[in-house]
C-alpha cells in the first residue's frame, strides 16, 4: 500500500497522463462503493487491467472509497430499497428477475443497486474532477511544493534517492 | 498514448485461467470430502464416495459408488448407489441457492454388505436416543402384536404377571406363617414338661385318701397342678388362635394364587382379542408379508427423510421487515419458477428389484412455499413404459403449513406367488392369477386415509385336511374364481391401522370366519394349556409350602391335644375322684354322727324316763303320807 501511495505521488509529480490517473480513481470509486463480491466488480477489475489507467492510483482509491462506503452504506441501502420498491419500476425489476443472469448480478440487493447507481452516475463527473485536480495540482501546487525547504530536504535525502531508484 | 494495456489483459486472463484450473483440479476432491462429511453428519454413519467428477455438459457432478452406511447395522449399507449424476445451476449456487436441475441415480441397491464396519457419529446416536426417534419397547410391542398373534409360550411368558405377583405374595405370607407357627410350637409344653405333669399326677394318685385332711392336702396339691395346667392351657388357646390365623392367611394367599391365573387369562383375552390383530394375520397370510414389509420400509425412509424435508422450509428472508445496516436487503419479485433455497427440478432413480426394472421420478422438490409453490410430484414405476407392472404417483403438497401427500396406485398383472396357509388343521394352497391393484392414499400431516384394492381375476384354491372345517372351506372355495381384497388405511404413518375387507367374505361367508375362529380358539387352547402349565409350575412351591404349614399346624395341634388328653383329663379325673372320695368320707362321717346322735338321744331319753320314773316314785311316796 505504501508502495502504491508512493507511486501515486510519483505519478502526480511526473508526466503521467491526467486521464490515466482520473479514470483509475473513477473505476476505484465503483469497486470501492459497491459490495466487493458482486459480479460487476470482475468487469471493473478487467477494465482497470486492460485500459491504461494508473494501477497504483486505482488500488489506493479502492481502499479510500471502501472506507467511505462504510459510512455511506445506509444511504445506498435507502436509495436501492426505494428504487426496488418503486411501483412504476416493478415491471422492470420483475422482468430482470426472470433471468438467472440478472439475478446473479444481485441487482435486487438494496446496497448493491444503490451503491452501483451512485457510483456509475458519479463515474464521469468524478473522472473529470480528478483530471482537473491533477492538472491544477501540477500547474499551481507542484512548483510551490517543490520550492518548500522540507521538500528540498527530502529530495536530498537517501530515502528519496532510494525511492527514485526503485521507482 | 495507447489506450489498451495488452499485458494487463493477458495477466488478467492468465490469472483467471489459473484460478479455474486449480478449481477444476481440486474441486472434485473438495466436493467428495464435502459430500462425505455432510452425509456423515446427516446419516449418523459413514458415507463414502468412490469418485467425483465435475462434468461440463450438463454442468454438474458425477458420483460413483456412493455407499450410505446403516447407522443401526454398521456392517451393512442402507443404500448403495452405483452412479449418480447431478446437473447444478451454478448461477443459483452463486446466489446461495441449491438448485439441482436434474438428478439421475442408477444401480441402486439396499442392504448391501460392507467390507469394513462403518464409522458412526456418536452425537447422532445420542440425539436419536434423546429425541425418541426409535420406537419405545411398548411401541415395538404394539407393532409386533399388530403383526401377528405371537406363540402361546411367548404370550404366557408375558401374561402371567398376576400369577407371579400372587405367588410371590403367597410365598411371603407362608414364610411368615411358618415362622409364626414355629414360634407358637416352641411355646406348647414339650415332652419333659408333660413327663413332669405325669409324675406329679402319679404322685397325687398314689396318695391315700382316708381322711378329710388327706383329701384336703391332695386337693391342695392337685389345685396347684391344675393352676399351672390352666395357665398352660390359656397360653395354648392363644397359640391356637395364632396358628389358626397363620393357617387362614396361608389359605387366603393360596386362594389368591388360585384366582390370579383367571385374571391373567382374562387379561390375555383382552390383549389378544379376535379382531384387528387376527384380521391382520389373515391379511398377511393371504397377501404375503412382502407388501407389508415394503410398506414398513417405505415408512422407515419417509420418517428418515421427514426432518430433512422439513428443513427445506424457507428461512423467511423474503419478508424481512427492516433493513440492517451494511447487510442490505434482497427484494424478491414474482417468478413463474421461484428461486428457493433448495430446488430439485427433476430426478430419476432406477434400480432392479424382484427381477423387475424399477424407476422413481421426482419433480419440483422445492423449499419454496410462496404463492407460486408447486407441489412435488413423485412416481414409482415397476416395469418399462410398454409393460408397466405397477405405477404409484404421489403428490406432496406443503402449502399453508399443512402437509398433504396424495398417492395413487395402479398395477396391472401384478403376480402373487402361490401361498400355502395352515389354519386350524387345514392346509390351504392359494394359486392366484396376476392381480390388478388400485389404490388411493392421502396423508394429511401424518394421518393416513386411503384404500387399496387388490382384484384377483382368477384364483385356484386347494384345501387339504380333515374335519368339518376342511369340508366347509373346500365347498366355499370351490365356487370362487374372482374376488377383491380392500384394505382401508387409517391412523398415523408410523402406526397404520389396516382394515381388511374382501368380497371373498361374501363367498366364503362364515366358513373363513369359522376357520379364523377355530385358529384363534386353537391358539387360545394352546395358550390356556401353556398358562395352566406355567401356573402349576409357579404355584408348586406355594402348594408345597402351604402343605408344610398345614403339617406343622397339625403337629402342634397333636401336641396340644396330647397335653389336653394327658394332663387336663387326668386332672379332671383326679378332681372327680377326690371329690367323690371326699363325699364318701363326709357321708360316712355324717352317718356316724347321726348314729351317735340317735344313740345319745336314746340314752338321754332313757335317762330322762328313768329320772321321771324316779321322780314319780318320789312324788308317789309323798302323796302316800
Amino acid at each position: 500500500m505504501i508502495d502504491s501511495l508512493l507511486k501515486l505521488l510519483k505519478a502526480l509529480n511526473s508526466d503521467v497522463g491526467p486521464w490515466q490517473i482520473s479514470f483509475a480513481g473513477a473505476l476505484a470509486l465503483i469497486i470501492g462503493f459497491t459490495p466487493l463480491w458482486s459480479p460487476h466488480n470482475l468487469l471493473i477489475l478487467l477494465f482497470a487491467f486492460v485500459f491504461r489507467v494508473h494501477l497504483a492510483t486505482f488500488f489506493v482509491f479502492w481502499g479510500v472509497f471502501s472506507a467511505l462506503a462504510w459510512l455511506l452504506d445506509p444511504w445506498f441501502h435507502a436509495i436501492g430499497l426505494s428504487l426496488l420498491n418503486q411501483d412504476s419500476l416493478q415491471g422492470f425489476w420483475t422482468g430482470l428477475y426472470q433471468s438467472d443472469f440478472w439475478q446473479a448480478t444481485r441487482f435486487n440487493h438494496s446496497i448493491t443497486l444503490g451503491s452501483l447507481l451512485v457510483s456509475v452516475l458519479a463515474f464521469l463527473p468524478a473522472a473529470v474532477i480528478f483530471r482537473l485536480g491533477v492538472v491544477q495540482y501540477r500547474a499551481y501546487m507542484l512548483p510551490y511544493i517543490d520550492k518548500l525547504k522540507v521538500v528540498q530536504l527530502l529530495k536530498g535525502s537517501r530515502f528519496y534517492q532510494l525511492y527514485e531508484r526503485i521507482g | 498514448m495507447k489506450l489498451f494495456r495488452w499485458s494487463g489483459l493477458i495477466g488478467f486472463v492468465l490469472f483467471t485461467a489459473v484460478l479455474m484450473i486449480i478449481g477444476l483440479l481440486f474441486l472434485d476432491g473438495w466436493t467428495k470430502k464435502a459430500v462425505e462429511a455432510a452425509g456423515f453428519q446427516v446419516n449418523g454413519a459413514e458415507v463414502t464416495v468412490a469418485d467425483v467428477d465435475l462434468t461440463l455438459s450438463p454442468l454438474g457432478f458425477r458420483f460413483e459408488q456412493v455407499a450410505v452406511a446403516d447407522a443401526d447395522d454398521p456392517m451393512r449399507n442402507a443404500v448403495e448407489i452405483g452412479q449418480m449424476r447431478l446437473a447444478i445451476n451454478f448461477a443459483q449456487l452463486f446466489l446461495g441457492n441449491v438448485r439441482l436441475e436434474d438428478v439421475t441415480v442408477a444401480d441402486v441397491q439396499t442392504r448391501t454388505e460392507r467390507e469394513a464396519p462403518a464409522r458412526l457419529a456418536e452425537s447422532a446416536e445420542n440425539d436419536s436416543d434423546s429425541a425418541g426417534a426409535e420406537p419405545s419397547v411398548a411401541e415395538q410391542q404394539v407393532e409386533r402384536i399388530a403383526g401377528e398373534l405371537p406363540s402361546p409360550t411367548e404370550v404366557v411368558n408375558q401374561q402371567t404377571q398376576n400369577t407371579r405377583e400372587a405367588v410371590s405374595d403367597a410365598q411371603q405370607v407362608i414364610a411368615d406363617a411358618r415362622s409364626e407357627i414355629s414360634a407358637a410350637a416352641s411355646e406348647v409344653p414339650d415332652e419333659d414338661e408333660l413327663a413332669a405333669y405325669r409324675q406329679r399326677i402319679a404322685e397325687i394318685k398314689a396318695r391315700e385318701l382316708n381322711s378329710i385332711e388327706a383329701i384336703r392336702a391332695t386337693q391342695q396339691q392337685l389345685s396347684e397342678v391344675a393352676s399351672e395346667a390352666a395357665q398352660d392351657k390359656l397360653a395354648i388357646e392363644s397359640l391356637k388362635r395364632e396358628i389358626e390365623s397363620a393357617a387362614e392367611q396361608t389359605r387366603s394367599a393360596v386362594a389368591q394364587v388360585g384366582q390370579a391365573p383367571a385374571e391373567d387369562w382374562a387379561q390375555l383375552r383382552e390383549d389378544y382379542p379376535l379382531n384387528q390383530e387376527s384380521a391382520m394375520k389373515v391379511a398377511r397370510l393371504l397377501i404375503g408379508d412382502k407388501l407389508f414389509d415394503t410398506y414398513d420400509q417405505a415408512s422407515y425412509w419417509y420418517e428418515k427423510a421427514k426432518p430433512w424435508i422439513r428443513r427445506l422450509a424457507p428461512a423467511r428472508e423474503e419478508v424481512e421487515p427492516a433493513a440492517q445496516r451494511l447487510d442490505g436487503t434482497f427484494v424478491r419479485f414474482p417468478h413463474p419458477d421461484p428461486t428457493a433455497r433448495f430446488q430439485l427440478d427433476q430426478a430419476l432413480v432406477s434400480f432392479r428389484a424382484d427381477d423387475w426394472p424399477w424407476e422413481m421420478t421426482i419433480e419440483d422438490l422445492s423449499s419454496h412455499r410462496g404463492e407460486l409453490y408447486i407441489p412435488t410430484k413423485l412416481a414409482l414405476q415397476r416395469g418399462t413404459d410398454d409393460r408397466i407392472g405397477l405405477r404409484i404417483n404421489g403428490l406432496l403438497d406443503r402449502i399453508d403449513g399443512t402437509s398433504v401427500d396424495t398417492w395413487d396406485m395402479l398395477g396391472q398383472g401384478v403376480a402373487f406367488a402361490q401361498r400355502s396357509v395352515a389354519l386350524a388343521d387345514v392346509n390351504l394352497t392359494w394359486t392366484p392369477e396376476p392381480a390388478n391393484i388400485t389404490g388411493n392414499l392421502v396423508i394429511t400431516d401424518g394421518e393416513l386415509d386411503g384404500q387399496v384394492q387388490l382384484a384377483f381375476p382368477q384364483s385356484n384354491f386347494d384345501v387339504t385336511g380333515d374335519g368339518l372345517t376342511t369340508r366347509y372351506l373346500r365347498q366355499a372355495l370351490s365356487a370362487i374364481d374372482a374376488f377383491t381384497i380392500d384394505i382401508d388405511l387409517a391412523g398415523r404413518v408410523t402406526r397404520p391401522q389396516l382394515s381388511v375387507r374382501s368380497n371373498l367374505d361374501n363367498q366364503l361367508g362364515d366358513a373363513l370366519a369359522d376357520v379364523a375362529k377355530a385358529e384363534y380358539d386353537a391358539w387360545l387352547a394352546d395358550a390356556r394349556q401353556e398358562l395352566d402349565a406355567r401356573v402349576a409350575e409357579l404355584r408348586a412351591p406355594v402348594d408345597d409350602a402351604a402343605a408344610q404349614v398345614r403339617q406343622q399346624r397339625d403337629e402342634v395341634i397333636v401336641r396340644i391335644n396330647q397335653f389336653e388328653s394327658e394332663v387336663e383329663a387326668e386332672i379332671r379325673s383326679l378332681e372327680s375322684k377326690i371329690e367323690s372320695e371326699r363325699k364318701r368320707l363326709e357321708q360316712a362321717a355324717a352317718d356316724r354322727l347321726k348314729a351317735e346322735r340317735e344313740k345319745a338321744e336314746a340314752a338321754a331319753r332313757k335317762e330322762a324316763e328313768e329320772k321321771l320314773k324316779e321322780e314319780a316314785e318320789k312324788l308317789k311316796d309323798q302323796f302316800s303320807f
